[in-house]
């Protein structure tokens, strides 16, 4: 059995040695400790929160946003075994193979893999969350959820692509993962990873200091070192590690903490479908119950052509029976109780439409619900990488003397551009094929900057790149100049491509995995 | 249409634009899956307004020329021919925008046509 040890309750070695440390329990660290838990390796994995959430090492996570307005640092990411997968919700899909070739004339850079490389640990990846490859195939879905391949909008145009997010079961990393299983595995909790020790020439890491928040400290050692902190934490770290090199480990390209990117969406502007002519499989309410996620992008012809960054549109029906619904529930509830004037209320809302008053009626009944009449854009845009969006260190220091993380996010104007022209060609091109109409909002810097929301995808920040004037890490996630750091998670990748990035982080875990069993086993 | 929306406007274009308006009108029915249907279940405000509210951005004249460069797509007009005009004027990018709604051309014409036959 592998050692769940709790560094607050069961104390904290002043010098713990192991082969293999790994910093952060999240889905990253849970990746690599399984996939060399059939190796001779011992493996640590500094876990800084426990079992569950608490307030004290959550609030470890607090920081300011200085620029646009964003989620409080605190709750877009967690701090306990797991991480963040446990909010996660779970959408797969890789990505396409434009994201990994770069569009300089963008400002995006290549990433140093590309897509037939990384596929076989994508398809391992999908495998060990219960998902089969070829279910990614919009085709095939809609197959087996019953709707007609000829519904496909790709059918009828060469501007839009139905992509396809397959939801996976098992969310969480611990219930996926399970390191209590694993025998060469040690896990230490509520020990929190304060400083990477740099040796003098700063070409290798010597250990990592481990403090509790009760005051306990210690130090890790190993010949391999792994950060897997999440894609703002692991920025923090590194740049905070600054008594060798002072502008952060591995920052000589500048780069480090820099281009945080975030998969951002807004809801906006209407879609009235003509009735029979909008397929139900791209209605977001019939996707949740089959727990699939069709959504319509746009060509890579038509993105090149147009300059445009990866966009999806979904469609989130409107309910134009809400009233009449509420209205009818306030009647039933009050039907025994003493009349009160407020039913009056619910009595005009009835008569006022007895159209959706008898649609409401009608479902009570057990009729089929007519299909929605009225739906909410729902556009999402993979951000363009941006040197000013970044993580810088606070002068606010937390609980453990540590600097915390500034977040200093910003759009550009290609992010900009690629949520108006992208709605444009949207609404154009299903408007073309007689799907219905839209009423657009007016997508200008205000209106994205007063809505925009990020889905948490926290990608950019220690990027990848062959070239060490331009990443942080090289193609094997190994610190540049630094012959034993790598780095895990989102954090490493140099573009945020149309996909979410759990999958991919956890293909690029595997295959880190695999090259530390080549060169160290 | 009262005196002094006509002014700039000679009779002849008028009554030319409204022979053409007869012939939008009844293809105005033809179209496939109706624009004014559609915008009436989600609210919005059908052909005719949507015309008014055309001639009173681009003004009369201008409103005029829109139903007249359309002439040879309403004449004798099917279900087929227009939906082909109106999916070719989205695609070439042969829009305006009414109210927030992203029309083709033609069905502004169309529009706007309803008006002028009343």
């Amino acid at each position: 059995m592998a050692a769940f040890i709790d560094a607050l309750t069961e104390g904290l070695p002043e010098e713990i040695q192991a082969d293999v440390c790994i910093v952060g329990g999240g889905m990253a660290g849970h990746t690599i400790a399984t996939q060399l838990s059939n190796t001779p390796l011992r493996i640590l994995v500094l876990e800084s929160g426990g079992l569950d959430i608490e307030g004290a090492t959550q609030g470890l996570y607090l920081g300011n946003n200085t620029g646009l307005r964003y989620h409080d640092l605190g709750h877009c990411r967690l701090r306990y075994l797991g991480g963040t997968s446990n909010h996660w919700a779970g959408f797969c899909r890789p990505n396409d193979e434009m994201d990994y070739l770069g569009r300089p004339e963008l400002g995006l850079p290549a990433w140093p893999i590309n897509q037939a490389e990384l596929t076989p640990y994508i398809e391992r990846a999908a495998s060990l969350l219960g998902l089969r490859f070829e279910g990614f195939d919009p085709r095939y879905q809609f197959e087996r959820a019953g709707f007609r391949p000829s519904e496909l909008m790709d059918t009828h145009s060469d501007t839009l692509v139905t992509k396809l997010f397959q939801i996976a079961g098992t969310l969480r990393a611990t219930e996926l993962f399970p390191l209590q299983d694993l025998p060469n595995v040690q896990v230490l909790l509520h020990a929190n990873v304060t400083h990477i020790q740099l040796t003098p020439n700063g070409q290798q890491v010597d250990h990592v200091v481990v403090k509790t928040l009760d005051g306990k400290a210690g130090r890790a050692r190993a010949p391999v070192f792994i950060l897997a902190t999440h894609g703002i934490e692991n920025a923090r770290l590194m740049l905070a590690s600054n008594d060798i090199a002072p502008d952060g480990i591995g920052n000589a390209s500048d780069q480090l903490g820099r281009n945080f990117m975030d998969h951002v969406y807004v809801h906006c502007s209407q879609f009235v479908p003509v009735a029979g002519r909008f397929p139900l499989a791209y209605d977001m309410k019939e996707q949740g119950a089959r727990r699939l996620n069709f959504n319509l992008g746009l060509s890579e012809e038509t993105l090149r052509r147009e300059g445009l960054l990866q966009i999806y549109c979904r469609f989130r029906p409107i309910d134009l029976l809400k009233t009449q619904r509420l209205a009818f529930r306030h009647l039933n509830e009050g039907f025994f109780q003493p009349f009160d004037t407020a039913l009056l209320e619910d009595i005009a809302a009835v008569a006022s439409s007895l159209g959706n008053s008898a649609r409401v009626v009608g479902e009570k009944l057990g009729m089929d619900p007519p299909p929605p009449e009225l739906y909410l854009l729902d556009l999402r845009i993979e951000q363009a990488p941006n040197p000013n969006s970044r993580i810088t260190l606070s002068e606010e220091l937390d609980e453990l003397g540590n600097r915390r993380a500034d977040l200093h996010w910003e759009l550009t104007e290609l992010d900009y551009h690629t949520f108006q022209r992208g709605q444009e060609i949207v609404a154009s091109e299903l408007s073309a094929l007689g799907v219905g109409r839209f009423q657009l909002d007016e997508l200008t810097p205000e209106f994205i900057n007063e809505r925009v929301i990020g889905h948490y995808h926290h990608t950019g920040t220690t990027r990848m790149s062959s070239d060490p004037g331009q990443g942080v890490v090289d193609a094997d996630c190994k610190v540049h100049g630094v012959g034993n750091l790598y780095v895990a998670g989102s954090s490493v990748f140099p573009t945020a491509g149309y996909s979410g990035p759990t999958m991919t982080l956890m293909s690029l875990a595997i295959r880190l995995a695999d090259h530390l069993k080549e060169t160290h086993v | 249409m009262s005196r002094s929306s006509t002014r700039g406007v000679s009779r002849r274009a008028l009554l030319a634009a409204s022979v053409s308006a007869a012939a939008a009108m009844s293809a105005i029915a033809l179209m496939p899956g109706g624009v004014a249907e559609a915008l009436r279940a989600a609210g919005g405000r059908p052909g005719q307004a949507l015309g008014q509210a055309i001639i009173d951005r681009v003004g009369l004249r201008t409103a005029v020329a829109l139903v007249r460069e359309h002439e040879a797509v309403f004449a004798g007009a099917s279900a087929e021919s227009l939906s082909g005009a109106i999916a070719a004027d989205f695609r070439a990018g042969r829009t305006m925008r009414v109210d927030g709604w992203m029309l083709s051309r033609t069905e502004c014409a169309a529009c706007v046509a309803s008006v002028l036959a009343t």
